[in-house]
């Protein structure tokens, strides 16, 4: 047996070294080439300083190992091998990080599996561990395309931020909570979705251990959290670290980063460049409406940990929460359901008899389904890079059905979750759903009006500084800089700061007849700023203002806009340049 | 029988090694069967020391020039269909997921990105009024675009030898001098697109011949 593993592995690290070579995506490699260089030259915190990093912290650390094993195979300040896109040595030693977790993570699934009497405490029915059990699961893990594709072609690192979860999994199952702890704390700050798993594994271990134990945790994981960001306190620019942590968020505003999911359908194929600040339900924009949808199935998730903390039961958990997260959330990447092929594995042994046939239709479909979308987020940027017959089939028609099988493995997964939880529950959530709905919808149908500032534009645009709500334009420079809005000196709660010349688009779904507002220069703007206020309705003018002064009072309008859906605020530079032109929305009300 | 197993556990050790050395030897022959570009990644981020040519400049002022007999080796767009021959001492770089597809000199301890020798113009992104108006008004409305320049000095039509139809501009800027050449060709087919090569550093025989040699390969539909 062991010597037929060692055989799997010899075969899927062949595999994975032929693949080695291959550039995949370029983008990602030649940012890892960036920022190793600097973190190597500069160190961890220049790094995050001085270069366009948009992971977390811990994944410097990551990147600095990249750069020193790339170091080993050339020099990296040869700028005509080093920034070469098929510079071999630098594929090896970037995509070496994620095939040494593929390793791991495939040892590790070998060892679990083979723990009888472990498994059986756990609740597995040890008639249902047969001998050959442990090495068909890692098989079936180390030679997936999944898997492989990820780590050795696009270069990915995927599985590194998995393996600290998983082997936090298991030494929960092991009565090793803290050190359990210690090692999870890192995979959030290497891979950032890792943050989804986090109040699924504090739930488990306040029901599985008790608060005391959750609370010693909490300690460790925030303790490991300073440890690694340590080299930011000592510099005293903490600050960077909270940049890190949230530059994500509207990173990438469309419905899906090429993610088969349910926005690629509802954006017709179009994810990457349709905004998610459209208003698709009532008077709610995609963002929104994918968050609830999220919280729904992660709350049935964490019911379900809640409720029944079994170890079959928290892996569901891991396995469900990251699958609502990448199917119903906006802004998701095509590698986001990764983890569901790998957790799925270390569900099996624990799924009831009736589910073992099934479980592996379920499984094989989940593969295909999240190879093709993998595949086709590289072969979209990289046709090159990709296997020539599925690239030929790769179009937007594959892409939408592949998206409408997300859905259906999705429903495919609740029965595993059902069969644990009480319908109610399920309900619950879908109940939840809608009451957040109609939350969301309360001051527009009980009041008949609704501040604008409640919706996010659909397009921005402004020549300096970035749009700010309800805090004045030079707030955008920091928390220290941040200030009201106000006009000469008349402050505001409510509104929009921003600098001509600019343009704000907001998609208001004709629900709305009539929008009043404010407007004027704000106080914190130099004595010769002038501006012009304009208002349009579905891209004809509706308002357009006097030549406004730093000195004059704010004004007030109020513009019929029934029927429309977009709705534009503009701002000129009043045909003297835009110096200085801070210009405020105050106030902007919307009536049904 | 514990020789046996030594000589057989060496045998089967020596084999993995060759093979996995073999697999990587076969990676390797696979990278350098990939296309080898230069390739930056995009947006302000590190790129360590300030690249420098393999054939450095020895006086100022910076200007890059080729003798007669080096060859030349042709570059192509990676998103648009364009192509241009270009002496093999020149060091190009292409950056990745740029929508503009442009194409930068890294040389002379100039960062590439403020070197850049032909980039698509995408009007529609510049100014939607422009996209179905004469190309040349395009072109002589240019300066407008960048706070550098003040005005248009020359707007020049010319046809290349592969019949693409072009302008030569120049443009005054704030020290009331226009020291740079920009030509612009019309894209055919596509009344939203047109390809802009800037001189810079290069000598005008030079720049020229690039010019003259620029094709486009296909035709594009309008989106």
């Amino acid at each position: 047996m062991k010597t037929a593993f060692i055989f799997v592995l010899f075969t899927g690290l062949v595999i994975r070294l032929i693949l080695v070579g291959n550039p995949g995506f370029e983008a990602d490699i030649s940012f890892w080439k960036s920022w190793s260089l600097a973190a190597i030259d500069h160190g961890i915190v220049w790094t995050a300083f001085n270069t366009n990093i948009n992971y977390p912290p811990g994944f410097i650390y990551v990147l600095y190992l990249m750069g020193k094993l790339y170091s080993l195979l050339g020099d990296p300040h040869d700028y005509w091998t080093f920034w070469r896109v098929n510079n071999f040595s630098f594929l090896l030693a970037s995509k070496s990080i994620a095939i040494t977790a593929d390793c791991v993570i495939a040892a590790m699934l070998y060892w679990f599996l083979k723990q009888k009497d472990k498994l059986v405490s756990l609740g597995v029915d040890q008639h249902l561990l047969t001998r050959n059990l442990p090495l068909i699961i890692a098989t079936v893990f180390f030679l997936n395309p999944v898997v492989i594709i990820d780590s050795a072609v696009w270069g990915q690192v995927e599985s590194l931020g998995l393996l600290f979860t998983l082997t936090a999994m298991l030494l929960l199952f092991y009565k090793r909570p803290l050190l359990a702890t210690l090692i999870f704390a890192i995979g959030p700050q290497v891979k950032l979705q890792n943050i989804i798993f986090i109040p699924i594994f504090f739930i488990f271990v306040f029901r599985y251990y008790n608060l005391k134990t959750v609370i010693k945790s909490l300690a460790i994981f925030l303790t490991v959290f300073l440890l690694i960001i340590l080299p930011f306190v000592i510099q005293g620019k903490t600050d960077q670290v909270l940049n890190l942590l949230t530059v994500n968020s509207d990173y990438f505003p469309w419905m899906s980063l090429n993610a088969h999911n349910l926005w690629w359908i509802v954006s017709k194929g179009a994810g990457m460049t349709t905004t998610d600040k459209v208003t698709v339900l009532g008077i709610m924009n995609a963002k929104k409406v994918g968050l609830y949808l999220f919280s729904a199935g992660y709350l049935i998730a964490c019911l379900l940990t809640f409720l029944r903390p079994t170890a079959r039961n928290f892996i569901m958990s891991l396995t469900f929460a990251i699958f609502s997260f990448f199917l119903l959330s906006t802004q998701s990447h095509e590698r986001y359901s990764y983890p569901v092929a790998v957790l799925l594995l270390f569900l099996y042994p624990f799924l009831e008899k009736k589910f073992k046939k099934y479980f592996w239709i379920l499984y094989s479909l989940f593969c295909l389904n999240i190879f093709f979308n993998i595949h086709a987020g590289l072969v979209i940027n990289y046709p090159q890079n990709g296997l020539g017959f599925l690239t030929a089939v790769t179009n937007q028609t594959t892409t939408i059905l592949n998206s409408y099988l997300s859905l259906i493995l999705y429903l495919m997964m609740l029965p595993l979750v059902i069969s644990q939880l009480s319908y109610l529950y399920i309900l619950a959530a879908a109940a939840a759903f809608l009451l957040l709905i109609i939350a969301s919808h309360l001051s527009y149908i009980a009041g008949g009006k609704m501040s604008l500032t409640s919706f996010k534009p659909i397009m921005i645009q402004q020549d300096y500084g970035s749009l700010q709500v309800n805090r004045s334009v030079n707030s955008f420079e920091g928390w220290k800089k941040w200030s009201r809005l106000s006009s000469s000196y008349f402050y505001y709660r409510k509104g929009f700061g921003t600098h001509a010349n600019s343009n704000l688009v907001f998609d208001l779904n004709r629900k709305f007849s009539k929008l009043s507002t404010d407007y004027g220069i704000d106080t914190e703007a130099p004595t010769q700023a002038t501006a012009v206020f304009q208002i349009y309705g579905d891209g004809k003018l509706l308002f357009e203002s006097n030549k406004m002064g730093r000195f004059d009072f704010p004004q007030h309008i109020e513009v019929s806009i029934s029927g429309i859906r977009y709705i534009g605020l503009k701002v000129t530079d009043a045909g003297d340049g835009i110096n200085g032109d801070h210009a405020d929305w105050f106030n902007p009300v919307l009536y049904k | 029988m514990e020789n046996k197993d030594i000589v057989k556990i060496a045998v089967m050790t020596a084999g993995a090694a060759v093979i996995l050395g073999g697999s990587l030897y076969a990676a390797y022959r696979y990278s350098l069967a990939k296309q080898g570009d230069i390739v930056l990644p995009g947006g302000t981020t590190y790129l360590g020391a300030t690249p420098t040519g393999r054939v450095q400049p020895s006086t100022p002022p910076l200007r890059f020039t080729a003798d007669a007999t080096v060859p030349y080796k042709e570059h192509s767009g990676a998103i648009y269909p364009f192509s241009f021959s270009f002496p093999e001492t020149l060091p190009l770089v292409v950056f990745t997921n740029d929508p503009t597809d442009s194409v930068a000199i890294a040389w002379g301890n100039i960062p590439p990105q403020q070197n850049i020798l032909l980039n698509m113009e995408l009007i529609e992104i510049r100014e939607k009024t422009m996209v179905n108006k004469p190309k040349q008004e395009y072109v002589e409305n240019w300066w407008k675009y960048f706070s550098g320049l003040k005005n248009v000095a020359s707007v020049v039509p010319f046809t290349n030898i592969f019949g693409l139809k072009g302008y030569k501009a120049s443009y005054v800027n704030y020290a009331n001098t226009a020291p740079n050449v920009d030509v612009f060709f019309e894209v055919p087919g596509r009344n939203d697109l047109m390809i802009h090569m800037a001189n810079g550093i290069l000598d005008a025989a030079i720049f020229d011949r690039i010019v003259d040699s620029l094709k486009w390969t296909a035709a594009t539909p309008t989106p």
